[in-house]
């Protein structure tokens, strides 16, 4: 319930920074995602920053934090760039679409929350 | 016109907006407070010119809080403009949003007419009050599209 409670919370924030396509709400978090494989592409900005990793086969949209946030939890364009290894734990959008919301991320050591 | 949402949302500026962390956030902030602000002064106009509350005459609330309203709706319009750079081509495409500014539209068109049946038969008018509900409905409609943008 707190858990729940957590998520709404969050929800109404991040889509409040993030004049995003879509809150917490789209993406399916009974499904989550772990995704291991190197940065294709990344992007760090408002709304929301993105990056596109492979996974199995087909590339995937994951979709990260506000900028502010990124920056404040030390996600800087240094850390995450293209080439580098990453762990990304998220959850997929519930239309099936390959994007994924991330909920943490792991790169050079670091354990980055991004809700 | 996908072309200009294009060009708008690849400009330096817009470029500088998602890549700030301070103008993005408050543009945010300003265009939702300013709203509230805006509607403040709608509803106040809008529930006299209903007769909801009574005692300063209609015309006077309105000389006085139309031209604020406006202003303020400018600071909003300015803000959102901002977060509406960003990500241009989306937004354009964004059903929520599309009605929203149909809304916009209709509402600014609502506020002419307001104003001109005001000036012509005064407060005691069933179109003066038409106008004056509209508005009301039209502006929760536009904040309700708003919030829906991230949804859809």
């Amino acid at each position: 319930m707190r858990r729940f409670y957590l998520a709404g919370v969050a929800l109404v924030f991040t889509s409040g920074l993030a004049v995003a396509h879509h809150g917490w709400g789209s993406y399916d978090a009974t499904g989550p995602l772990t995704i291991t494989s190197t940065i294709e592409l990344v992007t760090l900005g408002n709304p929301h920053g993105m990056m596109m990793l492979a996974h199995e086969g087909k590339t995937w949209e994951v979709t990260l934090a506000p900028l502010s946030r990124m920056r404040a939890r030390g996600a800087t364009a240094e850390l995450l760039s293209a080439g580098k290894q990453i762990k990304a734990y998220g959850y997929p959008k519930r239309d099936g679409s390959l994007e994924m919301r991330a909920e943490w991320i792991e790169v050079d050591g670091k354990h980055i929350e991004l809700r | 016109m996908e072309a200009v949402w294009s060009a708008l949302q690849d400009s330096a500026f817009a470029v500088f907006v998602r890549n700030s962390t301070f103008l993005y956030p408050i543009a945010n902030v300003t265009h939702v407070v300013a709203v509230i602000a805006f509607f403040g002064l709608v509803a106040t106009m809008d529930l006299r010119l209903l007769r909801v509350f009574t005692g300063m005459p209609a015309r006077i609330v309105v000389e006085r809080l139309r031209l604020p309203a406006l202003v303020v709706l400018l600071i909003v319009a300015a803000a959102g403009f901002v977060l509406f750079s960003a990500e241009a081509v989306a937004l354009a495409r964004n059903t929520a949003f599309q009605i929203k500014l149909t809304v916009i539209a209709l509402a600014l068109v609502n506020i002419g007419i307001n104003e001109w049946n005001l000036r012509i038969y005064g407060e005691n008018n069933p179109a003066v009050r038409l106008t004056a509900g509209f508005s009301l409905l039209a502006w929760l409609v536009v904040a309700a599209m708003g919030r829906t943008i991230a949804y859809v």
